[in-house]
C-alpha cells in the first residue's frame, strides 16, 4: 500500500516539474504577446492622438495582463517625479525592478526604446517602438516555436521520469 | 501668493527649493520666474529682478532647464512640439514658459530648440471682475454687439477678454449665459492643459485651442453653434477674412487688437475692411498703473 501511495506520489512530483516547464513556455508566449499589443497601442496614441506617455502608462496600467500590469503600473507611478529625474532614469528603474518578469532580450529591448521615449517628434518615438516591435514579435515567434516544440516533451518527459524512478526503486 | 506656489510647484526640486526663499511681501507680485544658464535664479516682481536665494545665490545649469521642460511636457516632447516652436509652452496652472536656446531651423522655420540657454515661467493671473464695469455699459437689450478691444501691448486686453467671455458666458445680473466660443491660438485666454482651461472662462464656454484662428472660427461655427464668437490678437488678413465670414452667420464677435491710439486702429489697413462690422470698441489707454477704459461708438463711422 505504501509502495503504491509512494509511486503515486513521485510520478505526481516529476510530472508537476513537467508542467511547471511548460507553464513557463507558455508564460512567455503570453509576457511577449502582451508585450506587442501593449507597444502597438504606444505607437498609435503617440502617432494619431500625441498622447503623453503619462496617460498610456497609465491606460496600460489598467488593461495589460500580469506581469505587464506590474510594469506598467510602477512606470506610471513614477511618472509623478518627472522633473527632478528623467523619463528614461524612471523607466530604467521600472525595468530593474520587474527585471524578474523579463528576459535579457525583451528587458534590453525596452530600455533602448525607453532611451528615445519623450524626447523627439511623434514619428522618431514611432519608429523606435516599431523597432522594438518587430524584435518583440521575432521573440514570440520563437518563443510560440519553443513551446509546440518542447512543451509536449516537458509534460511527457515529467511523467516518464516519475515512471522510471518508480520502476527501478520498486 | 498662490499663484506664485502654483508655478514654484513646476520647478526642478533645488530650485524651488531656492525660489521659496522669496519674502512673503512678493509672492503675490511675482510676475516671472527666469532662469538662464550659468546666472542665478531670478524673480521679476515690482519691476526688478530678485536674486534667489539672495545670501547664497547659485548658477543654473543646463540640466536644471533639461528638467524643467520634460516635467513641463511630462516627458513626451511630442505633445508640445508645436508649441515648442512657438517659443512657449503652457503648462498646468495655466502658467507659460518662453523658451530660448539655440534654435534648429529647417526650410527657414524654427522646428525646435536644443541647447536650452534660458527659460521664463511667466505667473498665470486672471482678474476676475475686470469686466465688471465696461461690460453693462457695452450690452444692447441684453445682447452683444460685435466689439473690439484695443489697445498697446501689456495694458490687459487678454485679461479684460477672458472676464468678458466669462461673465457673458456665466450670464449675471439677470443675464442668461450664452453660448461662447473661443478660439485659443496661443493658449493664453483659457489656458487649456490636458484639456481643461486652467483660468476660468465660465460654463458654457466652448474652448477650442491651440488652432490658428481663421480655421477656429470656421470650425467652432460649423460645430458648435456659438452665441459670441471670441479671439485674441487679430494679426492677419486670414483672421479678418474670417472675421468678416462669421459676422454674416448671425454670431457676434469679440476679438482684441494691437492699436496705440484710435487712429492708429483707424488707418491700419488690415483693420479696414473689419471695422464696419463691429458696432463697439473698447480702448484701453494710459500705462500698466493707471489704466483708462473708453468705448468707441464704431457703429456710426
Amino acid at each position: 500500500m505504501i509502495q503504491i501511495l509512494g509511486a503515486i506520489l513521485v510520478t505526481a512530483s516529476t510530472t508537476a516539474v513537467g508542467l511547471a516547464a511548460v507553464q513557463r513556455l507558455g508564460a512567455r508566449v503570453t509576457l511577449l504577446s502582451g508585450l506587442v499589443h501593449a507597444l502597438e497601442y504606444m505607437q498609435t496614441e503617440i502617432y494619431f492622438n500625441l498622447t503623453p506617455l503619462p496617460v498610456i502608462l497609465e491606460h496600460l496600467s489598467q488593461t495589460a495582463a500580469a506581469p505587464l500590469k506590474s510594469f506598467f503600473t510602477r512606470s506610471a507611478s513614477y511618472m509623478d517625479k518627472l522633473g527632478d529625474c528623467s523619463f528614461s532614469s524612471l523607466w530604467q528603474c521600472a525595468i530593474q525592478e520587474c527585471r524578474n518578469d523579463f528576459q535579457g532580450a525583451e528587458a534590453q529591448l525596452l530600455a533602448d526604446m525607453g532611451s528615445m521615449l519623450g524626447k523627439y517628434d511623434a514619428e522618431a518615438q514611432c519608429r523606435a517602438i516599431a523597432y522594438a516591435r518587430a524584435r518583440v514579435e521575432a521573440l514570440l515567434e520563437n518563443a510560440e516555436k519553443e513551446k509546440a516544440r518542447q512543451g509536449k516533451v516537458y509534460g511527457v518527459l515529467g511523467v516518464m521520469c516519475g515512471l522510471v524512478i518508480v520502476i527501478i526503486l520498486i | 501668493m498662490e499663484e506664485y506656489m502654483s508655478a514654484i510647484a513646476l520647478l526642478p526640486a533645488t530650485i524651488r527649493a531656492a525660489a521659496q526663499t522669496l519674502p512673503q511681501r512678493l509672492r503675490g507680485r511675482a510676475e516671472e520666474i527666469r532662469m538662464r544658464v550659468g546666472q542665478p535664479l531670478t524673480v521679476l516682481a515690482e519691476n526688478e529682478e530678485h536674486i534667489l536665494p539672495a545670501d547664497r545665490p547659485f548658477r543654473i545649469q543646463p540640466l536644471d532647464l533639461e528638467q524643467m521642460v520634460e516635467a513641463a511636457t511630462r516627458g513626451s516632447v511630442h505633445t508640445a512640439l508645436e508649441n515648442i516652436r512657438s517659443g512657449f509652452l503652457t503648462v498646468r496652472g495655466g502658467h507659460r514658459i518662453g523658451l530660448c536656446g539655440t534654435a534648429v531651423v529647417k526650410e527657414g522655420e524654427i522646428c525646435n530648440l536644443r541647447h536650452l540657454s534660458s527659460l521664463c515661467l511667466r505667473i498665470a493671473r486672471q482678474i476676475p471682475g475686470a469686466a465688471d464695469d465696461i461690460l453693462p455699459r457695452l450690452l444692447d437689450n441684453g445682447r452683444l454687439p460685435n466689439t473690439m478691444i484695443v489697445s498697446p501691448p501689456g495694458l490687459g486686453k487678454t485679461t479684460l477678454l477672458r472676464d468678458m467671455v466669462r461673465q457673458l458666458s456665466d450670464g449675471r445680473d439677470g443675464r442668461s449665459p450664452v453660448r461662447v466660443g473661443l478660439v485659443d491660438e496661443r493658449s493664453e485666454i483659457a489656458a487649456c492643459y490636458m484639456g481643461q482651461p486652467q483660468l476660468d472662462v465660465g460654463a458654457h464656454t466652448d474652448v477650442l485651442d491651440g488652432c490658428a484662428k481663421a480655421k477656429g472660427m470656421m470650425w467652432l461655427l460649423r460645430g458648435l453653434s456659438p452665441d459670441v464668437l471670441a479671439v485674441d490678437e487679430v494679426t492677419t488678413p486670414e483672421d479678418v477674412a474670417s472675421m468678416i465670414q462669421a459676422s454674416h452667420c448671425g454670431v457676434r464677435l469679440l476679438c482684441t487688437l494691437h492699436a496705440e491710439v484710435e487712429d492708429d486702429l483707424l488707418r491700419r489697413p488690415l483693420y479696414k475692411s473689419l471695422l464696419p462690422m463691429f458696432q463697439k470698441c473698447v480702448m484701453i489707454e494710459g500705462d500698466r498703473r493707471a489704466r483708462v477704459l473708453r468705448i468707441l461708438d464704431l457703429s456710426n463711422r
